[in-house]
């Protein structure tokens, strides 16, 4: 049960709006589940400790609060295509800062387009849109730190 | 294996912008691609690489891993890792490690570290840029840090493909160990490898210092700070340097 995995689960319970979800395989316990009320998500492990269980839990840190903000969330990124941060680190939004951005509000944009970069332990990561469109909106200033499955850009899809 | 196909390549404006091109040809993992001289080499953030040509390793080396992403943090410091054993196996120098991929001899840049990645489809790619600097003895410009070579330290010229086959081989095995055991391994290794645990330092993420302590590394690379309070930081980025009193 690797840390990508529980990732999946967290967002499938974000995304499904569901209150619980458990799942055991090989000896192993993940559990999920979101208070509605005031705290979002708490993840038990209870078998063997993750080890990176905060960076894990990062992602609760960004996700709905209670759903009433999801609803506002929804609302924001309307159609639009939220394209999200696959890791924690540092955004930029050019190759180096004399250099232009990557792209632009309103720049028509193909699948596979290279958007932004995300620096990490001094990896620089290139990403990548996944859907081809128009850019509506930079959710993130330049040199910013972003958390795992932080939206960073909206994008009208073509 | 890391070095069974080599490009070689005369003038090129980078080796990791080569590199990262032909990965869409799908060539094989390991695949090293180098160049006696490079017209626009760069680093980090596009700072600029200066290399005098045919004297020093260039060279970029193409991975897909398949560890998850998060625990790509171990790439950078592994490669440098495998630089220092590799120096240390065909030269009488030293090298330290500064955190994340600096190699240094005393306070001078040996070598430089730039790491990218990015995805075609479904499949990941890496790019691990490595500037040895082998037998120049003349750094003319300016530089962030005073650099050095191998032959500046030891006083004698060095093969620079014999220096890029103890890389390879010194990649490989580090590459090896991250593939099967991830993280943790390669962080012992490295830690035995550095001086600056229990040093004081201050590491700057974009202007905003924090000093104290380097006591660990974290399980995805990150450098442990204690500061004066007592508290742990985790730092993820950001330049570090080591107080000079300490």
């Amino acid at each position: 049960m690797d840390l990508q995995f529980v990732r999946k689960c967290i967002k499938i319970v974000n995304d499904a709006q569901i209150a619980e979800l458990e799942i055991e395989e090989e000896g192993k316990r993940l559990r999920i589940t979101r208070t509605f009320a005031h705290e979002s998500q708490v993840i038990s492990m209870p078998y063997p400790a993750a080890q990176q269980a905060p960076v894990a839990a990062a992602p609760a840190a960004h996700a709905p609060a209670s759903p009433a903000p999801a609803a506002a969330a929804a609302d924001t990124a309307g159609d639009h295509h939220e394209v999200r941060s696959p890791i924690v680190g540092t955004f930029y939004r050019s190759s180096s800062p004399d250099a232009a951005p990557y792209v632009q509000v309103g720049d028509s944009i193909g699948q596979g387009q290279i958007l932004c970069i995300i620096e990490a332990m001094k990896i620089m990561n290139e990403i990548e849109s996944d859907v081809a469109g128009r850019i509506v909106k930079v959710l993130v200033e330049n040199g910013q730190p972003v958390e795992y499955d932080q939206p960073l850009f909206l994008i009208d899809p073509s | 294996m890391i070095g069974n196909r080599h490009i070689r390549l005369d003038v090129v404006d980078s080796t990791n912008r080569y590199a990262r091109d032909l990965v869409r040809e799908g060539p094989p993992e390991g695949t090293v691609i180098t160049a006696q001289s490079q017209t626009a080499g760069r680093g980090r953030l596009d700072r600029q690489w200066l290399s005098a040509g045919a004297q020093n390793i260039l060279a970029s080396i193409i991975l897909y891993p398949t560890r998850p992403m998060e625990e790509w943090g171990g790439l950078p410091l592994l490669t440098g890792l495998a630089v220092c054993r590799a120096v240390r196996r065909v030269s009488p120098i030293e090298p330290d490690l500064k955190w994340p991929n600096d190699i240094l001899v005393g306070n001078r840049k040996l070598c430089g570290i730039l790491v990218e990645s990015g995805r075609i489809g479904e499949k990941s790619w890496v790019v691990v840029g490595i500037g040895l600097n082998v037998n120049q003895v003349r750094f003319d410009g300016s530089y962030r840090t005073e650099p050095t070579s191998l032959a500046r330290e030891a006083g004698r010229p060095f093969a620079t493909d014999d220096v890029l086959s103890a890389v390879c081989r010194e990649m490989n095995e580090l590459y090896s160990l991250w593939k099967g055991k991830g993280n943790a391994p390669v962080m012992t290794a490295w830690k035995s490898a550095s001086s600056m645990f229990g040093k004081n330092v201050i590491a700057d993420e974009n202007g905003r210092r924090t000093e104290g302590i380097a006591v660990d590394l974290g399980e995805d690379g990150s450098l442990c700070i204690k500061l004066s309070d007592g508290s742990i930081r985790y730092f993820l980025a950001g330049d570090v340097s080591i107080r000079k009193e300490s």
